[in-house]
């Protein structure tokens, strides 16, 4: 328990190393406790997202759709609160994005395709899919009564929730020992007599309930849902995804969940950070993209820059990766 | 075999193109030749969008080719100037006889001019003035182009500020389509004037957002970043549903009514926040008249009857001011409904030439004088 | 393989069955052609139409021809799109100096950013996927923050749009990659590298060498994409060369690309994919069809596409 205190406060070290840059840079804006709670606020929503997109991504399938499946479910959501009020528009929204992951996940497991190429394909279905959904206005919009969920505390429970959940799939299942077998190598995880086609699709159903979740706080979040067009729906994917591979560097030190959530806590402080210290938009995406170099360049050849020890680590680490 | 196969195709794909150059090359048609008949508008569209603004514009740009006659060709398109070229360049090659498009900035104007003058084909432009003074010289002296119609977005975007400082907004954050766009780069500097006029202070400006999520996070990043701002100004923007999200993003952070909100461009779901009274103004209307003044300007030059004899046919049509709930109420019925803000038997009676010797640029701009929501409103119920 | 063949004859059915998968892409465009000329009553493969066609797909066929090697590396490149948008702003900016230096200025600010990703690459061990969607990223934010709106270039410059330019560019890099990559070392060594790296290693092929040359002569290719989209429609933009990364991706797969890189990895694919890509567009905005229905068809299609030409009894795993 000390130990994991101890490496947790150690990889919180990333966001308060930013944090501290950008109290630097401007202190009046930044040096209040709003900020820090509103780049936490914003930080839920994202990090749930990145929890539907990971376990794919730890089985090495890549998932275009989680954009447009969560639009799918946040339209259909959006449209059963109307009829049916907020345990309707939960409901629906649940069922909406489990039958989209579910779908996906059948689709690359009998169609045995590449999943890239399979998600981009059913990208471009589902987005019009949300786009009819949408109806004329091309978006759904919700009555505030029914977002209570988007708004603290309700978007605080749901979130520690949906991060006990993730940490008990990831670490407490015979799934997440099979996921883990099949993402570093698929071949001998078959070998070893493990369905890498069924973990491979329980990843897309177990993705689901995040997507879902994410769509209902995305929609409750911000009163309404717009379908997107021409993949547009695809960079919604990008971010979370970062934060992915970001917690992975992390998870020397601290537990996927929380990794996750420290990351999309870093990049969301950069955001605002940019925003307070007056910088064009347009900077965000450069630092961003350095951001993830940067780091992943460190991780990558932890053991060319460390000390002995750290490679002595490092190389440890990339024999077991190997 | 296989790659000789492959070989063969692509080689007999260029053969096929090298034919296609080797052509005589059809040579245009003199201008006002079409007295007559039916001809063809081309118009790139997103045709994906199901917006009611964008199928509006759709169907403005529509009753007024029909009225004159004519038949609308459309092809889809994502409004950036390298699809736009190609769009141009596919609608040409299917014969149109005019070219209805939005521009993306005006160094992608002399191309276009060139490639229609080569096909003899007539185009126009809505939405988009031409800033740039040599590329404007050098449009509006082409035979090929017909004019068009446009807004003075900067004016639009400086009153706009004035009116929310006379409101009482002393610190704003402005929201923006994408850098690059004639439209937005205007209406940032219109802002920027505004802004040095009133003595206002412009906190920040943010551009290009899509989604409404990264909507929610912009205003949550201005109400944590400026605890001062007490006004949004959304200067143009693409995201659906992009009023809501700001005004539920207020609301959650108990901003809503005390944060002075404004917008360029009017949409489907001001009512209600006019109403509550946590959404104060907004500047537009043009949406639909300008698309349907702007195909009038092209039908009327490719029938031979341009509306200006002696150059392009420019058209500033005016910015409505909207406060109330009820003209909102209005808007959306009169505006967005089935029936455009000027129908077939209006268009054709009153604004081809053709029809009626009396339309001239003055003639349109007292049509235009007369034109509000309580105009269209008394015409259509 | 070739042993096997020898040893065992494949029966006749086989043969047709293998031929027809082999021919999956070819056979697709052929199609595709077909129906979509019956349906336009010959508008498709007119005159003026075929240059159209042609102006479709005369980028996405150049950077897919790149494309190639890096694929066939096993490899992919998310920023092809925004390298195009960087080397068309560098064109466009060099342009205000010397009209001359605009198509240097393009290519070397894609070869530098095709260097930069192949060094991130091979060197520094970045994954591709990461590497390059972080260079797009950092390229988009550049490019649209130098930009700070459009620049633009002299309408002189349409003179390198003209038809016959583009057609004896592309027969050229045609030649040229269909050369490097079927008959010299390199395309091989491309081949071999996806394959196993290890295996490619062992046989002497400097492996990041191999790998940082791929995204170099990808970033290039783009520079020229970048300058002939700059050129076309004069002008750059924040929007230039925007999603052009999956219309790249898109023809590749279209063309039956397999992801997993490799000697399964075919030159045609790209030019196949590519052309069949622009012809199935044009084909369905000649016969009016709308945006969404349009989308809706090239997602059906790219699915149907992949599953019947993929090749899964040579694929070890499917990822």
């Amino acid at each position: 328990m000390k130990k994991f205190l101890l490496n947790t406060v150690k990889a919180l070290m990333l966001p308060v190393l930013i944090y501290c840059i950008f109290l630097c840079i401007c202190f009046d804006r930044f040096s209040n406790w709003d900020c820090v709670y509103t780049i936490f606020l914003q930080s839920i929503i994202p990090t749930i997202t990145a929890y539907a997109v990971a376990y794919g991504n730890i089985c090495g399938v890549f998932d275009f759709t989680v954009g447009s499946a969560l639009i799918i479910s946040g339209v259909v959501g959006g449209l059963c609160a109307a009829k049916f009020g907020m345990v309707g528009m939960i409901l629906c929204a649940f069922a909406a994005g489990m039958l989209t992951s579910v779908v996906t996940g059948a689709l690359n497991h009998f169609l045995r395709i590449p999943s890239l190429v399979l998600t981009m394909g059913l990208t471009m279905i589902y987005e019009i899919i949300g786009k009819q959904l949408a109806g004329q206005f091309g978006f759904v919009q919700i009555d505030n009564k029914y977002a209570v969920l988007g708004s603290s505390p309700y978007i605080i429970i749901v979130f520690v929730a949906s991060a006990l959940l993730f940490y008990f799939i990831y670490n407490h299942t015979k799934f997440s020992f099979h996921m883990r077998a099949v993402g570093s190598n698929e071949l001998v995880a078959k070998n070893a007599g493990i369905k890498t086609g069924l973990v491979k699709f329980k990843s897309f159903v177990y993705g689901g309930i995040f997507l879902s979740i994410a769509a209902i706080l995305t929609l409750s979040q911000s009163g309404s849902v717009g379908a997107q067009t021409g993949l547009g729906s695809v960079t919604i994917v990008f971010k979370p995804l970062i934060s992915i591979l970001l917690a992975l560097v992390l998870q020397r030190i601290c537990d996927l969940t929380i990794g996750i959530f420290i990351s999309q806590f870093s990049l969301n402080i950069i955001f605002i950070g940019l925003i307070a210290a007056g910088m064009p938009d347009t900077f965000q995406n450069v630092v961003l993209g350095l951001f993830l170099l940067i780091v992943m360049i460190f991780f990558q050849n932890a053991d060319r820059f460390g000390t002995k020890s750290t490679r002595l680590k490092a190389n440890k680490l990339a024999g077991a990766r190997e | 075999m296989k790659k000789l196969i492959a070989l063969i195709l692509t080689l007999a794909m260029v053969a096929c193109l090298f034919v296609g150059c080797g052509g005589e090359a059809e040579t245009p048609d003199d201008a006002g030749n079409q007295t007559d008949g039916s001809f063809t508008i081309g118009f790139p569209w997103d045709t994906a969008s199901t917006d009611p603004t964008w199928v509006s514009i759709y169907e403005s740009v529509k009753v007024a080719v029909e009225a004159a006659g004519g038949e609308l060709v459309t092809v889809q398109t994502d409004l950036t100037a390298d699809t736009l070229i190609n769009n141009i360049t596919e609608l040409i090659s299917r014969g149109v006889d005019g070219i209805l498009f939005m521009p993306a900035s005006d160094s992608m104007l002399p191309t276009v001019d060139a490639m229609c003058a080569e096909a003899g084909v007539y185009w126009a432009t809505m939405f988009r003035t031409i800033s740039d003074d040599d590329i404007r010289e050098q449009i509006y002296a082409s035979k090929w182009f017909a004019g068009g119609c446009n807004e003075d977005d900067e004016a639009c975007a400086a009153n706009i500020v004035k009116k929310m400082a006379d409101m009482g907004v002393e610190n704003l954050c402005c929201i923006n389509i994408a850098k690059g766009d004639t439209s937005s780069d205007l209406r940032d500097k219109g802002a920027a004037k505004g802004v040095q006029e009133t003595g206002i202070n412009l906190l920040n400006t943010t551009y290009g957002i899509t989604v409404t999520t990264d909507m929610t996070k912009t205003i949550n990043s201005y109400i944590a970043a400026y605890p001062e701002m007490d006004g949004i100004l959304l200067l143009g923007t693409y995201c659906p549903s992009a009023l809501p999200t700001i005004e539920k993003a207020l609301a959650d952070n108990g901003k809503a009514g005390q944060v002075i909100v404004g917008r360029i461009d009017f949409d489907s779901t001001m009512g209600d926040y006019l109403a509550e009274g946590s959404f104060h103004v907004s500047y537009g209307g043009q949406q639909q008249i300008d698309p349907l003044m702007s195909a009038v300007v092209l039908v009327n030059k490719v029938l031979g009857t341009p509306i200006n004899e002696d150059g392009p046919t420019i058209i500033i049509t005016p910015y409505l001011e909207l406060t109330s709930a009820e003209e909102a109420a209005q808007y959306t019925e009169f505006f967005l409904g089935s029936t455009p803000i000027y129908t077939k038997e209006e268009i054709s009676e009153k604004m081809i030439k053709k029809n009626n010797s009396a339309v001239t640029v003055d003639y349109i701009y007292d049509l235009l004088e007369s034109f509000s929501v309580a105009d269209v409103v008394e015409r259509h119920s | 393989m070739e042993t096997q063949t020898a040893l065992k004859k494949p029966g006749r059915k086989e043969q047709i069955k293998t031929l027809l998968l082999n021919n999956f892409s070819l056979a697709g465009l052929l199609l595709v052609v077909v129906l979509f000329e019956v349906l336009t009553n010959g508008k498709l493969l007119g005159k003026k139409n075929l240059l159209n066609i042609f102006n479709n797909f005369f980028t996405i066929g150049l950077s897919a021809m790149a494309f190639t090697f890096i694929m066939a590396l096993g490899e992919l490149d998310l920023s092809v799109g925004a390298i195009v948008g960087f080397a068309a702003m560098a064109g466009a900016f060099a342009g205000k100096i010397s009209l001359w230096l605009i198509l240097p200025a393009a290519l070397l600010a894609g070869l530098l950013i095709g260097f930069l990703n192949g060094f991130a690459i091979s060197h520094l061990r970045v994954a591709s996927f990461i590497g390059t969607l972080a260079m797009s990223f950092i390229c988009r934010g550049m490019t649209t923050w130098l930009l700070n709106g459009s620049v633009g270039v002299p309408i002189s410059m349409r003179a390198f749009d003209a038809d016959w330019v583009k057609i004896v560019t592309f027969l050229v890099m045609l030649v040229v990659f269909y050369f490097l990559y079927e008959h010299c070392a390199y395309g091989k060594q491309c081949r071999a590298v996806g394959s196993s790296k290890e295996a490619a290693r062992q046989a002497g092929v400097n492996v990041k060498r191999v790998r940082l040359l791929a995204f170099v002569l990808s970033g290039v290719v783009c520079g020229l994409v970048g300058f002939f989209t700059l050129i076309r429609g004069c002008t750059a933009s924040s929007g230039t060369g925007n999603a052009f990364e999956f219309d790249v991706l898109l023809a590749v797969l279209f063309g039956g690309m397999p992801l997993a890189g490799g000697w399964v990895v075919r030159f045609r694919s790209a030019v196949v994919g590519s052309i069949a890509m622009a012809v199935l567009k044009s084909g369905m905005s000649l016969t009016g069809i709308d945006g969404m229905t349009q989308q809706i068809v090239q997602g059906i299609i790219l699915i149907v596409v992949v599953v019947l030409s993929f090749d899964r009894k040579n694929a070890a795993v499917i990822k």
